[in-house]
């Protein structure tokens, strides 16, 4: 009997998942305008830099993907707020289900959007270096880190999608709280307010920050986001529970 | 991690703006869309055919091999010429040359850019038939892997009366801009360590030198800004 409630659970789960990818698709819609806006801001550089003396001076413009890096994990995180909504909660009570499976599949929506948002950024910033080259002239254009090695390109994928996935368990756990009470909205908002205008170089968010960035063995830091990416799915879940089972 | 007012209104504005993008997208759900995001990814995975296909010219090295070949050249000139040697570096490129007949006894060398001094070698020769050779040499002009030596105008030297100018040869400021790309830092960690290459930019300026192949019995005189040297002294 237990197994077949299991065996139900996921077989639901799977429905779900795959009914909120096709009903979703707008979602990844709005990660192709979010990363092409990120990309025309790209164009601009990302950083400048000048050596001058006497008669001469040279100016370098940078370009990295650092804007579609940052623009991406933004759109997961509030694609893992806007998860919640309540129309588009209403619609998944077609389908038999329980706070669980809804949850389960929310996390495997949540874990693909994560996934294609960490494949599409060192793929978007091939095409801003492909665009950068056709509009400078030979004589201006430092060829250097032009191409990426395709190790280079899996890695700047595993990455960004680890990252992806720790903002948009960030943004499930913000959801879940704001769906159980509005009124967490200024208790987070203010929070996140207060630590960055009191933040510094040994702030609480900076030490949060180099917590990962500061890591360097791909094994480790996947380590770190999948453990902090469990707890807060498990968080968000464990608290939804106390809800009313439609809310 | 600075904060601003100016700061927090673009932070705010921003994820209102994102939440909108996304909102405004949310509900659309169209064979149209599905298309679209195809397309775009399509459109993402041959950009990166394409730019296997394109020649770098040897300058995706990202080793800075030509920075470091430049920076060891410069230094060697200097050291050379110090040691009142012409340097015998392969790097050490010949830009121009200029002779001069003169028939004096004395001579002024001054230059016109005050931002770095001048080094002058000058080598006296038995010269029979009254001239002066000057030559222009300097070492790579570099950015990481690009060289751009030859974009840097070398001066003009002239002769008036008793004193040779060394003006440059630009009448406006000298600008020059060029775009390279950045090694992505969230990925720069966890390449192995002959992966990892310098992030910032690697920008040799080339060292000067100026060769002036003098009549024995002339003398040199100088200004502040140059710096002479006699060979074999």
């Amino acid at each position: 009997m237990m197994y077949l409630s299991a065996a139900n659970s996921w077989a639901i789960t799977r429905k779900l998942y795959v009914y909120k990818l096709h009903a979703l698709i707008g979602t990844f819609t709005s990660l192709v305008f979010v990363q092409l806006l990120a990309l025309a801001l790209s164009l601009g550089g990302s950083s400048h830099s000048s050596y001058g003396l006497g008669d001469f001076s040279v100016t370098v413009d940078s370009y990295s993907t650092i804007n579609i890096f940052g623009f991406t994990l933004i759109w997961v995180f509030f694609t893992a707020i806007t998860v919640h909504y309540k129309s588009y909660r209403d619609a998944e009570y077609s389908f038999v289900t329980n706070r669980l499976t809804s949850h389960l599949s929310n996390v495997a929506f949540l874990l693909t959007a994560s996934a294609v948002g960490g494949l599409t950024v060192p793929l978007l910033g091939t095409l801003l270096k492909l665009i950068i080259y056709w509009t400078t002239p030979d004589t201006e254009l430092v060829m250097s880190h032009f191409t990426q090695s395709p190790i280079e390109l899996l890695v700047g994928m595993f990455v960004t999608a680890l990252a992806a996935s720790l903002l948009s368990s960030l943004g499930y756990v913000v959801g879940t709280l704001v769906q159980m009470n509005k009124l967490w909205i200024l208790i987070l908002s203010g929070l996140f307010l207060t630590l960055l205008s009191r933040e510094h170089k040994n702030g609480i968010l900076t030490s949060m920050v180099k917590f990962y960035s500061g890591e360097t063995s791909l094994a480790f830091f996947s380590l770190k986001i999948v453990i902090t990416a469990v707890i807060l799915y498990t968080f968000a879940i464990l608290i939804s529970y106390r809800m009313e089972v439609r809310r | 991690m600075s904060f601003t007012l100016f700061g927090l209104l673009v932070l705010v504005g921003g994820a209102f703006f994102l939440r909108m993008i996304i909102l405004r997208f949310w509900s659309a759900n169209s064979r149209m869309m599905r298309h679209l995001f195809v397309t775009y990814i399509g459109i993402l995975l041959m950009s990166v055919a394409v730019s296997y296909a394109i020649p770098t010219g040897g300058s995706s090295d990202t080793s800075h091999q030509a920075y470091i070949d430049a920076e060891l050249a410069a230094h060697e000139v200097r050291q050379s010429f110090f040691e009142g040697r012409l340097p015998e570096s392969k790097h050490l490129i010949e830009r121009e040359r200029w002779s001069f007949r003169y028939e004096e006894e004395r001579i002024n060398i001054r230059t016109k850019d005050d931002s770095r001094p001048a080094f002058v070698l000058i080598e006296k020769k038995p010269l029979t038939d009254d001239m002066i050779h000057v030559t222009y040499y300097t070492t790579p002009y570099v950015i990481n892997d690009y060289d751009y030596t030859h974009q840097v105008h070398p001066p003009e030297v002239m002769l008036v009366e008793d004193t040779i100018y060394m003006v440059s040869n630009n009448h406006s400021k000298e600008r020059l801009r060029f775009k390279r790309f950045e090694q992505e830092y969230y990925v720069t960690p966890f390449l192995s360590s002959e992966m990892i290459n310098i992030r910032g930019i690697a920008h040799a300026r080339g060292e000067h030198l100026v060769y002036i192949e003098a009549p024995q019995h002339v003398e040199i005189i100088a200004d502040d800004q140059v710096i002479l040297e006699y060979a074999g002294h």
